[in-house]
């Protein structure tokens, strides 16, 4: 099945050419960093309006037979001569709450930039791109403890408020991602969507735990996992002294010998954490920073639609809809 | 083979620079960051073929040559001559110098110099010969350094031991000075005579007070063979004070107060607060004083004492430190004021200030001591002088009868001294004979005033002048003679000229009559005469004539320890009663007392008549103040200990060594075969590198 968004953003890169993220970082600006990713996103969408992704990302569908005549918008029937489905949800609005870990481990990058930045920018951009759809956006950066909360909202002033305050967010000390998820799992009421962007490298087994409690409270929750592509392939050359930057610790190593335990150690580390996203219906994105935003935000609003037409599969007209 | 500089031996650990280099180049140069080590776990550097030696050979060759080097640096030679013995080495001798002046009587000083001396003695080595001295104003030597042949070395220490067991500190001054030169000498003269070249030193043991007497050093020069080692001995309290009695100066006589004293306080002191009492030997005769004298000053304050049946005659100081009470007492014969009479025959009025009785009656003025009475003899007539009522000494300025020369032949034969001033040519003509025969060589008397004569030769050795011998007090040309009888002494018999003028006429000489002793002037004092009543010279002749005529009495009353006293001719059996009651008898012929060895009051006994002198401590030995040792090294004094013979043995072995070892010079072969391993060295490298570089490759 296919989507309009699907179809339409098929291949983003056809229409703008992808903008280079070292060239990108390089604006200090994050508010602007933001709108250049997003506005070139949504420059590549053709004929799509950008509201095509709305509230929900799925307030709008594709009009398929057996659906509701009821729910077919006229209107956008007359502008664009397709017929779409008006999904109305009970909440009209989306509420996301944007996670972003600032821990000291996110301070490592070995493409001109830091994981932090990377992660800085790609909070950044989806704040930018669900305030343009008008939805309320809230943010939470932590390290070891939670640094600064701004609550979702939709109103003026309140993203540059938000831009503001990740521009300004130090780099952290340790990590600890289990308290952040605690708080927002005992703090907020209202169900939303909760976008974790953290390179997770800490233990699996607490986690497993407070994500579990998240999708308790019924919120949905996206991580985007942040990496190095040094994290990834471990492309050391000689031995030398490695310095833990999270832990301080000095460990002698030669890449030689440890790379394929490391691979190996890192891979099951990683399918471990799929098997949990699995598990809780958790969408996960792993990015290596060097990887273009708007093919991170692309993935993004992909992996939304792909789900919202599953969702709708197993809940058909519309799922909530009453 | 042996070594000249061994310590280079270790200069060969520099082999080890090049494995180190090759340890230290093997360690990671790399440091990377991380994000989280949560992946990893440690790989440490493993031994591959590249952390191995490969080029062993070169190495040795370096290491060889590294060897070599430090081997060169160390100076190799053969020992071809015989190991030197112990008689190759002068052997030490050590003269132990003791000071046992009275200051070593302060607190434990005394035993403290004993055990120095002892623990001296078990640090000598057995080749050191040894010979024991102590001094104090003298010095005495206990174990002499000639007879050290004779005697094992071991007995001797124990004989020093012995010796040093039996001397105690004595109540004399300190005169180191003479006690080093002393030793010094004694030191050179017995190794002179045995020809043994030793090396010579003294180990000189005491307080080494400020008041040593350091001046003999200055009169002679210090041998240079001979070193002192001082080995200073310090009380636990450095504060001494002491007591003198303050003369009364002559111009105070008159209002004659109270005695005063001064208590001096040694720098360093801590006791501050004295007290001065005068005392009889038994109990106390005054009222206690309270001094207050801070550290390093002196304070004088008037001390009554209280006369009765027995007059006080010490001052006796309290409250000073705990054993400084070596100086505390100070003797003084009770004050007994002699009365002198002095007969004056001549015409003149005492107060006429051209004639001469003017300036003789003020020239005696009252002193606590002394009381001069001048008896006037006017006219022809001789007082009969009973025995009591003799004057000690006559003064004729004038013509005598025929009784009044009878008369004072007669007291001159019993021992009566007279001085003649011969006035003018009438004098001499009228006296002449009785003079024995002087006569005037000239007919008129020079009277010119524009001229005036000298005194040209003077005969210091003569008792008379003696006092002015000092090259302070010798200068007589201040008095000048305007006025001067020129008399000739060819006719007089065993006339002895004590001064004379520049033109060799007699001004002053004696001659013996009896027992007494007549002396002529040929000028007198007066105005007209000459200065001599004007200058500084004039009371110290007059009161000396009054000193020599008093021949049955001491010349002073004071003296310090260890100074001898002069005695008067004896008139029977003489004996001095010490201050401890103990009754020496004199021999009839000594001149002098010697033995003033205690502080206190001594009596001398003479044919019933008893004259009483003070002997105090010398006030040098009250300066307790440590002496700079500094002061003896101006004197070229050598200090520091003399080398042990094995240490002398040790010299002579090093400088032997360095001569054998510049004869042989092995290092230089050692140069050479370094400079020729580094060429195979340079060589065998130069070809390893020309070597293809797969060899790295399968090392990798």
């Amino acid at each position: 099945m296919s989507t309009a968004a699907n179809r339409s953003t098929g291949h983003p890169q056809r229409g703008a050419a992808l903008i280079d993220p070292g060239s990108l970082m390089r604006i200090k600006n994050l508010e602007l960093r933001a709108r250049a990713i997003v506005e070139g996103f949504l420059s590549g969408l053709h004929r799509s309006p950008y509201h095509g992704f709305s509230v929900e990302f799925t307030e709008y569908r594709q009009y398929s037979p057996g659906d509701d005549p009821r729910f077919l918008d006229w209107k956008l029937y007359a502008r664009s001569d397709r017929y779409f489905i008006k999904c109305f949800e009970d909440e009209t609005n989306l509420r996301c709450h944007l996670l972003v870990d600032l821990s000291r481990s996110m301070n490592y990058g070995t493409v001109g930039y830091s994981k932090a930045e990377y992660a800085k920018t790609a909070a950044a951009t989806v704040a930018y791109f669900l305030s343009l759809q008008r939805d309320a956006v809230g943010l939470l950066t932590f390290d070891e403890k939670i640094v600064d909360v701004i609550p979702p909202r939709f109103r003026t002033g309140h993203i540059h408020h938000l831009m503001m305050s990740l521009e300004r967010a130090p780099a952290g000390k340790g990590t600890d991602i289990e308290k952040p998820l605690e708080q927002i799992a005992a703090t907020v009421a209202k169900r939303g969507v909760v976008v974790l962007i953290s390179d997770l490298l800490t233990p699996i087994g607490a986690l497993k735990k407070n994500l579990s409690y998240l999708r308790a409270r019924g919120h949905e929750v996206v991580i985007l996992r942040v990496l190095d592509p040094r994290e990834v392939d471990f492309a050391f050359d000689q031995p030398a002294m490695f310095h833990d930057i999270e832990s301080g610790r000095d460990l002698y190593i030669d890449p030689a010998a440890a790379r394929d335990n490391y691979l190996s150690a890192f891979q099951e580390h990683s399918g471990s954490l799929q098997t949990i996203c699995n598990q809780l219906g958790i969408e996960l994105h792993m990015i290596t920073i060097d990887r273009p935003l708007e093919l991170m935000l692309f993935d993004l609003l992909t992996e939304r639609m792909n789900r919202g037409a599953n969702v709708r599969q197993r809940t058909p007209a519309g799922g909530g809809a009453s | 083979m042996s070594f000249l500089t061994g310590a280079f031996l270790f200069g060969a650990l520099a082999i080890a620079a090049p494995l180190l280099f090759h340890l230290i180049r093997r360690t990671p140069k790399a440091h990377y960051e991380f994000s989280s080590l949560m992946f990893l776990k440690p790989s440490p550097p493993k031994l591959t073929r590249r952390s191995r030696l490969d080029e062993w050979l070169l190495l040795l060759l370096r290491a060889l040559a590294i060897l070599l080097l430090a081997f060169a640096f160390m100076r190799p030679y053969f020992r071809t001559q015989a190991e030197l013995s112990l008689n190759d080495a002068p052997q030490r001798h050590i003269a132990i110098l003791i000071d046992r002046s009275a200051s070593m009587r302060r607190g434990e000083l005394w035993e403290k110099a004993v055990q120095e001396v002892e623990s001296a003695l078990d640090d000598l080595e057995d080749t050191d010969e040894v010979s024991l001295f102590a001094y104090d104003e003298k010095l005495e030597m206990l174990l002499a350094p000639e007879g050290a042949d004779s005697v094992n070395r071991a007995e001797r220490r124990e004989l020093v031991r012995e010796k040093l067991k039996e001397l105690s500190p004595t109540w004399g001054g300190s005169n180191l000075g003479a006690a080093l030169l002393g030793v010094a000498e004694r030191l050179e003269t017995a190794d002179d005579t045995r020809q043994t070249h030793a090396a010579l030193q003294i180990l000189l043991v005491g307080d080494l007070q400020s008041g040593s007497q350091l001046d003999a050093l200055q009169m002679s020069e210090w041998p240079e063979t001979v070193r002192v080692d001082v080995h200073a001995v310090a009380p636990k309290t450095e504060g001494n004070a002491r007591v003198r009695l303050v003369e009364t100066s002559a111009d105070e006589t008159d209002d004659a107060g109270p005695p005063r004293v001064r208590v001096r306080n040694a720098a360093g002191s801590d006791v501050e607060q004295f007290e001065v009492v005068w005392s009889d030997g038994e109990s106390d005769r005054s009222r206690q004083v309270s001094f207050y004298v801070p550290p390093g000053e002196s304070l004088v304050l008037e001390v009554p004492a209280e006369h009765g049946a027995i007059a006080p005659d010490r001052v006796l100081l309290r409250g000073d430190g705990p054993g400084m009470e070596f100086d505390n007492a100070f003797y003084q014969v009770p004050a007994i004021q002699e009365q002198i009479k002095l007969a004056y025959f001549g015409a003149d009025r005492d107060d006429d200030p051209e004639q001469m009785r003017f300036y003789l009656a003020r020239a005696f003025d009252e002193t606590p001591a002394r009381k001069v009475d001048i008896e006037a003899i006017e006219g022809d007539a001789m007082p009969n002088w009973e025995f009591d009522s003799e004057p000690r000494f006559a003064v004729i300025a004038g013509s005598l009868s025929e009784a009044q020369q009878k008369g004072l032949d007669g007291y001159l034969n019993q021992g009566g001294d007279a001085l003649v001033v011969l006035r003018d040519d009438q004098m001499i003509s009228d006296l002449g004979k009785w003079l024995g025969g002087v006569v005037s060589t000239e007919a008129e008397p020079a009277s010119s005033k524009q001229s005036y004569a000298l005194l040209g030769s003077i005969d210091f050795q003569h008792p008379l002048l003696a006092p002015f011998a000092g090259a302070r007090y010798n200068d007589f040309t201040k008095i000048r003679f305007w006025r001067h009888r020129r008399v000739s002494l060819k006719e007089v018999d065993a006339a002895t000229v004590i001064a004379s003028y520049t033109d060799n006429t007699p001004a002053l000489w004696s001659i013996e009559r009896g027992k007494g002793t007549l002396y002529v002037m040929s000028a007198g004092w007066n105005r007209d005469d000459s200065q001599l009543a004007l200058s500084t010279k004039f009371i110290p002749l007059l009161s000396r004539w009054l000193e020599l005529a008093a021949r049955g009495g001491l010349a002073a009353q004071s003296y310090v320890v260890n100074q001898p006293v002069p005695l008067p001719p004896a008139e029977g059996k003489r004996s001095v009663k010490t201050p401890d009651g103990e009754v020496q008898e004199l021999a009839q012929e000594e001149t002098t007392f010697t033995a003033t060895t205690v502080p206190g009051i001594y009596t001398l006994i003479d044919a019933g008549n008893e004259t009483k002198f003070a002997v105090n401590v010398a006030d040098a030995e009250s300066e307790t103040d440590p002496l700079d040792v500094g002061r003896l090294e101006q004197f070229n004094v050598v200090l520091g200990a003399a080398p042990t013979q094995a240490a002398q043995l040790d010299q002579l072995r090093q400088l032997r060594d360095a001569e054998l070892e510049n004869r042989q010079k092995i290092w230089k072969w050692l140069v050479v075969a370094v400079l020729a391993l580094l060429g195979v060295e340079t060589l065998l490298a130069a070809r390893r590198s020309r070597q293809p570089v797969q060899v790295a490759g399968d090392l990798a």
